[in-house]
């Protein structure tokens, strides 16, 4: 079934390979035919106006939303011809950090993190009260376990967010608007974090962002989301040299240009 | 319009409840959960169904009395009460009081976890929403309905057998005789089958009004509405019919 894409050791060097997807709500088109591919191992971060479908893109990959034609391709296997316990087998292999953090606010905090230890693994009360302790220690969190989200700061949600993907150590992560909502200082912690994680786990990251400091910061390679379609895709460096006149508005922030 | 918004939601209606009666038989089931619902549902309804029940049944003692002395057939106060409480206002009763109770808070809970993406949380964590937040709900209520409708039964019998005996002075004897004598343990049964019924359409209607929330607090504030009033509605209609079946199935 898995087809190219594999280097000698027959590891997968593209971990997700996004192609033609479309996808509409009533009679409003939001994506005209997305391609995108992702490396493994790499910082993606997907840029776009807020409302171009970014989330829309994202949430397709991870399944919360059926596209209406195309392919995305998550390590060799099409997830939008999947069902059930197939498609659990690979969202067992992925997280996702929510905008809004998402904690289950009837949990503790040590609850949330051990969430998916809880529900999927038959391990005992103390070993996972000790990797959640740790798995909080790496976001910088400790002797918070008993409290409920209620009582922490936005901030500390979002790293808790983290630190309940990573508990069960997926392979890819997914950010949605990671730095939305906190202040420049707390941001680029959670952006620092975001690259520690990266590379103590060897992950794969995709992050959806609109935030062109933290883009810079946490990127391997940037795309650009616009009018339903990726119009271009790059390094940092590249993309801060784009002759594109879109790409060019968007990253420098003048109102005046192509997009209105 | 209307028509095609009420077909589509009777549609996810009847799709949510297929999948939360196959989701009561798959394993994994977590006892915790269910047992946490179970009192909720049971235990913490059982004092405000418990003071619903004393005054419904005292309330239609007075009523009777007033009725039946006219008659003189004051000692048929108990056989009254007796079926009254037992065949409709025990069942139907309780059934709307757990709906106001249980119906709205799992919609509130439910939509409020649908617009803070923690139902997505779920899923991408590979956890069947319906299956962890409906499943359990649907199992305690429908363990706890019949047994806190027992519980309003007596109650209620409890309240007219106290207003007969020391108010009108009916002979303690008498009055349970008269209350025994026509009700046969089909008549109980039949209101513990209605309350299962009614289990089902308050739990469905909370998880369905919940899931489907949309829009912010305004939203939950909606889905919670709509559901203690969907649920109120359809346990009303629901009883009619299923009196006349079951009487029918009597001969």
């Amino acid at each position: 079934m898995i087809k190219a894409d594999t280097t000698d050791n027959g590891r997968l060097t593209k971990m997700i390979k996004i192609t033609d997807l479309w996808k509409a709500f009533e009679d409003h088109q939001v994506l005209k035919g997305v391609n995108l591919h992702i490396r493994q191992n790499e910082v993606m971060v997907i840029i776009g106006q807020s409302g171009c479908g970014k989330s829309v893109l994202l949430k397709l990959i991870i399944e919360l939303l059926k596209p209406d034609r195309g392919r995305i391709e998550i390590f060799g296997q099409d997830i939008t011809r999947l069902k059930g316990e197939a498609l659990h087998k690979i969202q067992m292999r992925t997280g996702m950090v929510f905008q809004g953090s998402a904690l289950f606010d009837s949990l503790t905090i040590g609850q949330n993190v051990g969430f998916f230890l809880y529900e999927h693994t038959d391990l005992d009360e103390t070993t996972i009260s000790g990797i959640v302790k740790e798995k909080l220690a790496l976001v910088g969190l400790e002797g918070i376990e008993n409290k409920k989200p209620s009582e922490l700061s936005g901030g500390m949600k979002k790293r808790v967010a983290l630190a309940r993907v990573i508990a069960y150590e997926p392979e890819i992560i997914f950010y949605d608007e990671p730095t939305t909502g906190i202040d420049p200082i707390r941001g680029s912690g959670i952006n620092r974090l975001i690259k520690k994680l990266q590379e103590k786990f060897s992950l794969t990251s995709v992050v959806v962002t609109h935030d062109m400091v933290s883009a810079y910061q946490i990127a391997d390679r940037i795309a650009m989301l616009y009018d339903g379609r990726i119009i271009e895709v790059g390094t940092p460096d590249q993309i801060r040299q784009t002759k594109d006149p879109v790409v060019r508005q968007f990253i420098t922030g003048e109102a005046n240009g192509p997009i209105q | 319009m209307r028509v095609k918004y009420f077909l589509i939601e009777t549609g996810q209606i009847a799709l949510l409840l297929s999948k939360m009666v196959r989701g009561m038989f798959s394993p994994p089931l977590k006892a915790k959960r269910i047992i946490a619902q179970m009192v909720e549902i049971g235990i913490n309804t059982l004092p405000i169904a418990a003071i619903m029940a004393i005054f419904t049944g005292m309330v239609l003692a007075v009523q009777t009395y007033y009725q039946f002395k006219k008659v003189g057939m004051e000692m048929y106060i108990g056989t009254v009460v007796g079926a009254s409480m037992c065949m409709e206002l025990g069942p139907v009763l309780t059934a709307i009081i757990v709906a106001g109770r249980v119906g709205s808070s799992t919609a509130a809970e439910l939509g409020t976890m649908k617009i803070t993406e923690q139902i997505d949380a779920l899923r991408t964590m590979a956890v069947d929403p319906v299956k962890y937040l409906a499943v359990p709900r649907l199992w305690a209520a429908l363990i706890m309905l019949p047994i806190l409708t027992i519980f309003t039964d007596f109650i209620g019998m409890f309240g007219g057998y106290v207003m007969g005996v020391y108010r009108y002075g009916i002979k303690s004897a008498l009055y349970i005789d008269r209350t025994t004598w026509f009700l046969v343990p089909w008549d109980m049964l039949n209101g513990l089958v209605k309350s299962v019924f009614f289990g089902i359409i308050i739990v469905v209607i909370g998880c369905h009004k919940g899931f489907v929330a949309q829009g912010g607090a305004e939203g939950v504030g909606k889905a919670t509405t709509s559901a203690v009033v969907t649920a109120s509605i359809l346990i009303l209609v629901f009883d009619y019919f299923l009196t006349v079946l079951l009487f029918i199935n009597r001969g």
